[in-house]
C-alpha cells in the first residue's frame, strides 16, 4: 500500500463516519421532535368532536391544530407555550385534563376531599358504635362469661 | 332498638348531611346535563380582533384586518360544505346590502376550509354577497378565532375589539343585539 492511497483512503473513511453520524443525529432529533409532537397532541382537545384528541381525531380542524403542534415543535417551543397557544384560541375546554388553578383546581380536590370526608366520618361512625357496644356490655355485666342463663335472656 | 326510640331521639346532623348531599348531587348533574357539551366559549370576545390578511375569493386586491380598522364590521365565516349556512344565507345578503347602505358598518366573509370552485358554484346557486369573501383553505384563521361549529360571526367594534360571536345561522334578532353591541346602526 503506498502511503498516498492510505492518506485519501483514512479521509474518505472519516467523511463517511461523519456522514454517518450526521444523520443518525438528524434522526434522532426528527424522532424527538414527533414523539413531542404525539404527546402534546394528546393532552389537546378537538374542538369540532368531543372527547377526542387531536392527534386521534380525523376531522380537518384536529389534523391543521396537529400541524401547528408539529410546526411550532420543530422551531423549538416549548410544552407549555405551545399549550398556551391553543387556550388563547379554545380556553380550558382545549385541554383534555383541567389545569389544576382556577375552576380546574376544583375538579382535581373534589375527590381528594371526598375521601377524606367520607373516611373521617366512617372512622366516627367506627368509634361512636364501639362506644355504644362496650357501654352496652357494661350494663350487662362487663366481660362476664356467656352462660345458658345469659344466652337465654338475650333476644335472638 | 325500636322504631318508637328513633322517632323520640333528634335526627342527627350526619342523616340531614347525607339527606342534603342525596338531594343535591343529582340536582347539580340535573342542571350539568341540560347544558350543551360541544358549546365552547369565546376566547376572543373582549379581545383584539386577530390580525387576517388573506386572498380574496375573487376578484382583485386582499381582504385584511388593516383595511377594516376604524370602522365597526361583521366577520362571517362560511363554507360550501355548512348546510346550516344555507339557512342564513339570504340574511348575510340582506345585512350586507344594509352595511353598504348605512355605510356605519362593514361585513366580510371567509370561506372556511373550502374549495375555491366550490365555494363558487355555492355563491352562484344561493346568490353573491354583496361583500367579500377571503379565503381560509387550511381553517388558520378560524384556529386564531376558536370557531368550532360553523357557521360563525363575530362582531367587531371601530377600535378593533371583538365584542360578540355568533354560533349558529344568524338571526334578526342576533345581528339587532350584536350591532347594537359594536356601536353599528343598520
Amino acid at each position: 500500500m503506498t502511503r498516498p492511497f492510505a492518506q485519501v483512503a483514512a479521509v474518505l473513511a472519516a467523511l463517511f463516519l461523519l456522514a454517518g453520524a450526521a444523520q443518525a443525529a438528524s434522526f434522532r432529533t426528527e424522532a424527538g421532535n414527533e414523539a413531542a409532537v404525539r404527546a402534546i397532541s394528546a393532552r389537546l382537545r378537538c374542538p369540532v368532536c368531543q372527547s377526542e384528541n387531536i392527534l386521534d381525531s380525523q376531522s380537518g380542524t384536529a389534523r391543521e391544530m396537529v400541524e401547528i403542534v408539529r410546526e411550532q415543535v420543530s422551531q423549538g417551543r416549548s410544552e407549555a407555550e405551545i399549550v398556551a397557544y391553543f387556550r388563547d384560541r379554545y380556553g380550558d375546554y382545549v385541554m383534555l385534563s383541567p389545569p389544576a388553578s382556577g375552576f380546574g383546581a376544583l375538579v382535581w380536590a373534589t375527590p381528594l376531599l371526598l375521601l377524606l370526608i367520607g373516611g373521617a366520618t366512617y372512622l366516627v361512625l367506627l368509634r361512636r358504635n364501639a362506644r355504644a357496644f362496650s357501654a352496652e356490655a357494661g350494663e350487662a355485666g362487663g366481660r362476664a362469661p356467656l352462660t345458658e342463663e345469659r344466652l337465654e335472656g338475650l333476644e335472638l | 332498638m325500636t322504631s318508637l326510640d328513633s322517632a323520640r331521639r333528634p335526627v342527627p346532623r350526619w342523616k340531614w348531611l347525607l339527606g342534603a348531599a342525596i338531594v343535591l348531587v343529582p340536582l347539580l348533574f340535573a342542571i350539568g346535563l341540560t347544558r350543551d357539551p360541544s358549546y365552547i366559549p369565546s376566547m376572543v370576545v373582549g379581545h383584539e380582533v386577530p390580525a387576517f390578511d388573506l386572498e380574496p375569493l375573487a376578484g382583485p386586491g386582499k381582504v385584511s384586518s388593516q383595511a377594516l380598522a376604524g370602522k365597526p364590521y361583521v366577520v362571517n365565516f362560511w363554507a360550501s360544505w355548512c348546510v346550516s349556512c344555507r339557512e342564513e344565507h339570504p340574511v348575510l345578503i340582506e345585512l350586507g346590502r344594509q352595511a353598504a347602505d348605512a355605510g356605519t358598518f362593514a361585513m366580510v366573509g371567509v370561506n372556511y376550509r373550502d374549495g375555491r370552485q366550490a365555494a363558487l358554484d355555492y355563491l352562484r346557486r344561493h346568490g353573491e354577497f354583496p361583500y367579500a369573501s377571503g379565503v381560509d383553505g387550511r381553517g388558520r384563521l378560524g384556529i386564531d378565532f376558536g370557531v368550532y361549529g360553523m357557521p360563525e360571526t363575530f362582531f367587531v367594534d371601530a377600535s378593533g375589539v371583538v365584542r360578540a360571536r355568533h354560533v349558529g345561522p344568524l338571526t334578526q334578532e342576533a345581528i339587532a343585539g350584536n350591532l347594537r353591541l359594536i356601536g353599528a346602526t343598520p
